[in-house]
């Protein structure tokens, strides 16, 4: 009777403690039913100078030549600084740094028709967390970040072509 | 997202970004933990709307970005509706969608 009136009381609790902080929980996001702006995914690169200036929605992020030299960002981002530096014909790297320390590094690249626009960064902590596979190398990683080819197990790698076929190899 | 909540204060812990914040919806508060490099002139606050919702807003440098948190009736779910101001003056808004585990 003592341990039914106490496991009573404990999910009484239990129950009013939830009552009590609907925010209290674990909460995964739902893409499909996740609503973006439609203006959201426009992003703005334009001839400037000698240079590029580069604004995501509403906000001028930064600008100057791909030269590889550090300069201060643009508008709300003007306490960070962005380093650009050229790669190949059709991309660039930059890279944010903030208190003197690089923060974040993204490549944009456009494709060789000039129709599409990639953008990629190094994988977040969630996606280190979620692969098992040890260090690959930073020339895979990229390769595996920009969707040219999916690191499976150990070992072994997908490669995906531009139609979606995928070949698999040790 | 996990949150935990004790006494009106939220702690949001990303996994993704391995990031805390510390949500006071008594003292009107919101602090960022865990960045490995955060900007410093950054200003959050926070206000409870109603007992399912609550907002959190930062502003850097006068550009101000706005989140409203809101659980469901059924708290089953939540949205998160975060507003920022566009080129033209009109804010761009994505709604994201959580669902309880």
């Amino acid at each position: 009777m003592k341990t039914l009136l106490t496991a009573t009381l404990l999910l009484a609790f239990v129950a009013t403690a939830h009552a009590e902080s609907p925010f209290a929980g674990v909460w995964k996001q739902n893409r499909a039913k996740t609503q973006y702006d439609a203006n959201g995914g426009v992003l703005k690169i334009e001839a400037d100078g000698s240079g590029i200036r580069y604004s995501s929605p509403g906000l001028p992020v930064y600008g100057g030549p791909l030269d590889g030299s550090e300069r201060p960002g643009l508008g709300s981002m003007a306490a960070d600084t962005f380093k650009l530096t050229k790669r190949g014909d059709r991309g660039y790297e930059a890279v944010l740094s903030r208190n003197g320390k690089a923060v974040n590094r993204e490549v944009v690249e456009v494709s060789p028709d000039g129709k599409t626009l990639t953008t990629s960064s190094p994988p977040s902590r969630l996606e280190r967390m979620e692969s098992s596979r040890p260090p690959c190398s930073p020339i895979a990683g990229r390769a595996a970040r920009e969707g040219r080819i999916r690191l499976s197990a150990p070992g072994s790698r997908t490669a995906i072509s531009p139609s979606g076929e995928r070949s698999r190899s040790r | 997202m996990i949150i935990a909540e004790s006494n009106g204060v939220l702690t949001m812990s990303n996994p993704v970004n391995d990031t805390r914040t510390i949500i006071d919806l008594n003292q009107s508060t919101a602090t960022v933990t865990g960045a490995p490099n955060p900007a410093t002139d950054i200003t959050r606050t926070a206000k409870r709307i109603d007992d399912r919702s609550f907002e959190m807003s930062t502003t850097r440098r006068g550009r101000l970005n706005t989140s409203v948190y809101r659980v469901s009736a059924d708290g089953k779910s939540m949205t998160i509706r975060f507003t920022s101001p566009g080129d033209d003056g009109k804010p761009l808004t994505t709604t994201s969608f959580y669902e309880r585990q």
